[in-house]
């Protein structure tokens, strides 16, 4: 989930791992705070959030390395449609922070808006509202590029 | 409800896996920060024991000081004695050779 998220959010190996170690050392010298699995797990999720936004808007990241120019790892690589996967990545990219760690941790760790929102301190309504903006901009884009094709 | 952009979409941003050698990394760090903080607490040892040979320093250097301070009242002391005795031997010689 830390990596995961880090590097879909980055696209850039290097820097989600170490920022990815950060955070699990960070919550390994605050373990004696965290109460149970569960606090670990919402810790580590808010904590690799926040450390992703702030570092995408400090370094005005770009990718170093095009996740979608590496092959996959092979227990996953049963995708039908590969580039259709790697346009989709590239436009999510392009979405602004907060959008953009909204749409993952909806799309790729499954979390409700409600969840979403305490992650990122935010009302749920506004959580609501940002997805179905982004999504409406992801899919008008993805149709325009189809079209074009 | 999910449409089929969003199957699609969740199929892209499906997760990624860290890699193997990802957890020996941190706990690799963990342990070398755990090295790191050991010589913080001997620093800290360090300096009470140099402030503390510091602290005894400053005595020794009262002591001698006061030890000098001292002999100087000693010899001081005892050339007023030795003048005083000077002094008496002068009159009872001159004494012996009146009488």
């Amino acid at each position: 989930m830390v990596y995961s998220l880090a590097v879909r959010f980055l696209r850039d190996r290097a820097v989600a791992e170490e920022l990815s170690q950060d955070v699990f050392l960070r919550c390994y010298r605050q373990l004696h705070l965290l109460e149970s699995e569960a606090h670990v797990t919402a810790w580590l999720r808010r904590a690799i959030c926040h450390r992703c936004i702030d570092e995408a808007r400090k370094r005005k990241l770009r990718p170093k390395v095009d996740l979608d120019a590496m092959p996959e790892l092979a227990a996953r690589s049963g995708d039908s449609d590969v580039f259709l996967h790697g346009r989709l990545r590239r436009m999510v990219a392009a979405l602004p922070e907060k959008a953009r760690m909204m749409l993952l941790m909806r799309y790729q760790e499954d979390l409700d808006p409600l969840e979403i929102a305490a992650v990122l301190e935010m009302p749920v309504s506004s959580v609501k509202s940002s997805l179905h903006r982004a999504l409406t901009a992801l899919r008008g884009k993805f149709a325009r590029v189809e079209v074009a094709k | 409800m999910q449409d089929d952009f969003e199957v699609q979409l969740r199929r892209a941003l499906r997760p990624v896996e860290a890699p193997p050698d990802f957890a020996a990394k941190v706990l690799a760090r963990a342990r070398a920060q755990r090295v790191v903080a050991f010589p913080r607490w001997i620093a800290a040892v360090a300096a009470a024991l140099v402030l503390a040979a510091g602290v005894g320093q400053a005595i020794h250097v009262e002591r001698v000081r006061r030890a000098e301070r001292a002999r100087d009242q000693l010899i001081l002391a005892l050339r007023i004695t030795k003048a005083k005795l000077d002094y008496t031997r002068q009159r009872l010689e001159k004494k012996n050779h009146d009488h």
